[in-house]
């Protein structure tokens, strides 16, 4: 029997972004989990791998999957691009492998999450570890087994790679490509099959929403896109750098069928901005989201729907009985009672926020009724049924004692209220030192344990009513919730701990 | 003349323009980003090293560990992180090494031994060969490589301090070897030298001895307060390291150097290879945002006020040149020179303030060459490239009179420079523009670009200007942009300058297609997210390379404000 050659193109990415999640919530989890909780239990609890057909990922993340179905609609055929998760690129590399490609979220954990969590809890954050050891992997398996292979790295976190020439050598890494790569993909793995020169810096190339590739497999937790970037030009966000484009009905429809078709029932449908899914300019189309929502309800064996961001200026744009009728048809029969969104307020201060480039993310909101305005936004998602979770920056260049104290009281106002709030440390995206841990003020220690107050109290309640609503057996959620309380407990010791440290 | 509506080309105009508006400061100006230098760092470190406070072992340590992680897999150290290894560079670092006590492996000599050879006496050659006639920058790397040990003092070539006591007005008539901008390396790196291996010749000892304290007097007044020269760190490093080797670290200069190096260490570890560059990107953005028309989106009377404000309004110390200029940088170490002056008068002819503009063009006008173009700093100093003429500093001049209403001979002889530096192929060379990717390094997508600009505007229907626009629509790439020339890839930055340029000619054969197929390229760019990693295109003093955040960005605006007056406006949906 003659050994496997590989397959000549190569598709991987790092477990967390890899694994077999459940829900949406887990996948936000393990990015926000370092090396300090034990990686035993994250491994086979929070992230355990992904199911295999063929030796082939069921699931992968859904920026692989574009890049697959480019090079499959190009010519490609499946013998000659496989999809394999970490554990099975020893068999997948072989002597005819020319190129691996690699779906990068956190090379280097300079991410605001990364830098937040590792400052916080100790430890290295998961994506960056792991990410670590897939290179360590890859560069093994190119080693013994295809010495001329190259391996080039794309996906969100590429651009944290792309000015580093020397950390790129030291992990191996022929090719970085920036940005969304749909429209040169083909060309740059034609080249890599046929050994030709490409550059080390290579930017993507987009293509029109309506010639974006429907995916041929399963996605991670079920992700499909109904639009992309947002175009808003906020200093501190990579995607504000990109334009708002919808992809058409038609084509998320394919994508959701084929997360059906991979098993995949329970479906994250992302956007930097939800509700602005088919808004003309900045003028949100509630009709479009709910036309948009139901044909998705109306798809056999759909089951939880559930969405990331939006944004409180196009939250604004739509009545409390269009919100409602967004949360009933995101929840249908599944019975989940605590559906959940990502608003980014950032800060409290209206002032900072524009200074930071956000003054068209605050549309007409005066500075000084910024917070108030989230606020009102939020609590009518409270009120529509939704279980909200803020993020907040802090360390925003030009913040000041005042900025923190407005945020802070802003913090405080939700007492009682179903909600959280989780802030992050400052962190450029162009490069340059993120903030540390140690540069927190005490009243920046009060604000972050103000919001865990309410992260403590709130997020077990998503996670039982989330799981339950997608089927999760009970023991696990008990598992859950155990490994919760463990963390919550760490967590308050590492908050004492830093406060205690923090300068006045 | 409008053509078809390209879709979505609002829409990313709209984005790009917020994207360029947070990049602000506080104050409302831009300040950019200039990419970290392993030849800033290894400078910077050296000369804190030898200045030996205790204070400055945190940077030290964290220089040469970002030094470390900065070496390329070929064992060397490029420019900027994106540059390819290059020898004086790699020899910068290993002195940094030495004197910080590192021991340099195998590994770490191997890019210098495979391009120069394995001993001190070839490095000290190769190094000279590269740099030709011009010791600005060779004598230095010399000299920092003596100081640490890694190359001999014999045979660094002489640097004639003495002359910087004669008055300035004599310069140019003595062919010095070294540009303008150096006068501080020369007369520090001179002493130095001078110092190890004094003259034979008992007049010129004399003549030197006479001669130290008066130099030395020069080198302080022209000092900025803040101790950067030039706002770069490499030129003060080596400052800082030669009067510490002559005179030792309580030199007043010397610890005024360093207290700038310890100021401009970013987060990282890193030095840049200056400061920043922000007159230049903020008179860049300003006119990209009005030929965006989002000038409103800015406190317009604040920025005139800014801008103006930067104006000298005295003799400038450094180079002795008359008011009325401007330079690079808000900071105490610019200097006027005639790019940025030309900018800085676009922005204000754009800001409708033109109050400032009759200075700037009376500065502009006493800095033309003979030969009709302008150089960068100093009329007539010398023949080395930076203080000549180039095409363009010189379109940038012209366009800036014509704005200003004044100046008809003077740009008349400026076109015909251009006319007589057109290359054969219808292109211009810059000279403070490249491109890493073309064999010569040169970028004549930029200089072809600038050039047009000013015949746009003086002499549309000229032969060179034709020949021009022909050439760049010729370079333009199978996938619609443009490279520094045409062998090299697409950049974004080019891509833009190109469209800005060939905006003016519609209706030429080829430019319509050619500006369709370059705003489709902008267009997948941006909607790819990739459009504002920057590329290392720009070429500072010596030839060194150097990437500007914000150069894409700015570009980019300003192209598509321009497509969007050609292609019209087009709903997003």
């Amino acid at each position: 029997m003659t050994a496997f050659p590989g397959y000549p193109i190569v598709l991987t990415a790092d477990r967390t972004l890899m694994a077999g999640y459940s829900l949406l919530f887990d996948g936000m989890l393990a990015s926000s989990l370092t090396t300090a909780a034990p990686p035993g239990l994250v491994g086979r609890l929070v992230m355990p791998p992904a199911p295999l057909t063929d030796g082939r990922a069921t699931v992968a993340p859904l920026g692989i999957r574009r890049i697959e179905a480019a090079l499959r609609e190009g010519g490609f055929t499946r013998d000659e691009v496989a999809v394999v998760p970490e554990e099975e690129l020893p068999r997948a590399i072989g002597p005819r492998t020319c190129a691996v490609g690699i779906c990068a979220g956190e090379p280097t954990g300079h991410g605001m999450n990364s830098t937040t969590m590792a400052g916080i809890a100790g430890g290295i954050s998961y994506p960056h570890a792991h990410f670590t050891r897939l290179m360590a992997t890859v560069r093994a398996c190119r080693t013994a087994a295809a010495p001329k292979a190259k391996i080039i790295l794309g996906g969100p976190g590429s651009w944290q790679l792309a000015g580093d020439a020397a950390r790129r050598a030291a992990l191996g890494i022929d090719h970085v490509v920036t940005g969304y790569a749909e429209g040169n993909a083909l060309e740059l793995f034609r080249a890599l099959r046929l050994r030709d020169p490409l550059p080390a810096v290579i930017p993507g190339e987009a293509v029109p929403a309506e010639a974006i590739p429907p995916i041929v497999d399963g996605t991670t937790m079920g992700v499909v896109e109904i639009s992309r970037g947002c175009g808003w030009g906020c200093a501190f966000c990579t995607l504000a750098r990109v334009p708002m484009r919808h992809l058409p009905e038609e084509l998320i429809v394919a994508d959701v069928q084929t997360n059906l078709r991979a098993g995949m029932a329970d479906i994250a449908v992302l956007s930097e901005d939800f509700f602005r899914y088919g808004a003309i300019g900045a003028s949100v189309q509630p009709e479009r989201v709910l036309g948009l929502l139901q044909w998705l309800r109306g798809l056999h064996g759909v089951g939880l729907l559930q969405i990331d961001h939006a944004n409180a200026r196009s939250v604004a744009g739509f009545s409390a009985d269009e919100l409602a009728r967004v949360t009933r048809l995101l929840v249908g029969e599944t019975g989940a009672e605590l559906p959940w969104v990502n608003m980014g307020v950032e800060t409290a201060s209206g002032a900072l926020l524009r200074r930071n480039g956000g003054g068209p993310k605050m549309g007409g909101v005066m500075d000084d009724e910024w917070g108030s305005f989230c606020a009102v936004q939020l609590r009518r998602l409270i009120r529509a049924g939704f279980l909200p979770m803020v993020s907040l920056i802090l360390g925003l260049p030009g913040e000041t004692p005042e900025d923190v104290e407005a945020t802070l009281r802003w913090v405080e106002g939700f007492r009682g209220e179903p909600i959280t709030i989780f802030p992050v440390l400052y962190a450029p995206v162009d490069g340059g030192a993120p903030l540390t841990v140690r540069a927190l003020t005490r009243r920046h220690w009060q604000l972050i344990r103000a919001a865990y107050t309410y992260n403590f109290r709130w997020i077990p309640r998503l996670y039982r009513d989330n799981q339950a609503a997608v089927g999760v057996p009970p023991w696990k959620r008990l598992l859950f919730q155990m490994m919760g309380w463990g963390q919550a407990m760490q967590w308050r010791a590492r908050f004492a701990l830093h406060a205690g440290r923090a300068r006045g | 003349m409008t053509q078809r509506a390209i879709p979505h080309l609002a829409s990313a105009l709209e984005t790009a323009v917020a994207h360029l508006l947070s990049r602000r400061e506080p104050e409302g100006f831009w300040r950019g980003r200039l990419s970290a230098s392993a030849l800033a760092t290894a400078t910077a470190v050296s000369a804190l090293l030898l200045g030996g406070e205790a204070a400055d072992r945190p940077l030290i340590r964290a220089g040469i560990a970002w030094l470390r992680a900065a070496q390329r897999a070929d064992g060397g150290w490029g420019d900027t992180p994106e540059s390819p290894s290059n020898l004086p560079t790699t020899l910068l670092v290993l002195a940094a090494f030495r004197l910080a006590g590192e021991p340099d492996s195998a590994a770490d000599r191997r890019y210098a031994v495979a391009r120069a050879g394995r001993t001190p006496a070839e490095w000290r050659a190769a190094i000279l060969r590269s740099y030709g006639a011009d010791r600005t920058f060779a004598v230095p790397i010399l000299m920092h490589g003596a100081l640490a040990g890694l190359t001999p003092w014999a045979g660094i070539p002489d640097l004639p301090f003495e002359l910087a006591a004669v008055p300035r007005a004599w310069y140019p008539a003595l062919r010095l070897r070294v540009v303008s901008y150096a006068l501080p390396a020369l007369i520090a790196v001179g002493l130095l030298l001078d110092d190890r291996r004094p003259p034979r010749h008992p007049l010129l000892r004399a003549a030197r001895r006479l001669a130290a304290p008066r130099v030395l007097d020069t080198l302080a007044r022209i000092q900025p307060e803040h101790g950067g020269f030039l706002e770069a760190a490499p030129l003060t490093a080596f400052v800082a390291m030669a009067l510490i080797g002559r005179f030792g670290a309580a030199h007043p200069v010397a610890r005024r150097c360093l207290a700038f190096l310890r100021d401009g260490v970013r987060a990282d570890g890193s030095w840049p290879i200056d400061t920043d560059l922000s007159v230049w990107v903020t008179t860049n953005a300003l006119t990209a945002l009005g030929a965006a028309g989002a000038l409103e989106a800015i406190d317009v009377p604040a920025m005139r006020r800014w801008v103006a404000a930067r104006q000298y309004t005295a003799e400038h110390p450094y180079t002795g040149a008359a008011p009325g200029g401007w330079g690079w940088t808000h900071r105490p170490g610019g200097v006027p020179d005639a790019d940025d002056t030309a900018g800085a008068m676009l922005a204000l002819a754009r800001l409708g303030e033109t109050a400032p503009l009759a200075a700037g063009a009376r500065w502009l006008r006493g800095l033309q060459n003979r030969d009709g173009g302008w150089p960068t700093f100093c009329r007539g100093w010398g023949r080395l490239p930076f203080d000549t003429s180039a095409p363009d500093v010189t379109a940038h001049a012209v366009r800036a009179l014509r704005a200003a209403g004044v100046g008809d001979a003077a740009r008349r002889r400026g076109m015909a420079y251009l006319e007589a530096a057109q290359g054969a192929d219808g292109a211009w060379t810059p000279l403070w523009f490249g491109n890493q990717a073309t064999a010569d390094g040169t970028n004549r997508t930029y200089g072809t670009a600038r050039v047009l600009r000013a015949y746009a505007v003086l002499a549309p229907d000229a032969l060179a200007a034709h020949r021009g626009v022909a050439w760049l629509v010729g370079a333009q790439r199978e996938d619609g942009g443009w490279g520094g020339g045409v062998e090299a890839p697409s950049t974004i930055e080019e891509t833009a300058l190109a469209l800005s340029a060939l905006a003016d000619w519609p209706q030429a054969p080829g430019v319509a297609e050619a500006l369709t197929r370059g705003t489709a390229y902008l267009l997948r760019r941006i909607e790819a997210g990739s459009w504002t990693i920057s590329a290392p295109i720009g070429l500072y003093f010596a030839r060194l390379w150097y990437d500007e955040a914000l150069y894409p960005v700015v570009w980019t605006v300003e192209a598509l404000g321009r497509m969007r007056h050609i292609f019209g406006e087009a709903v997003d949906r």
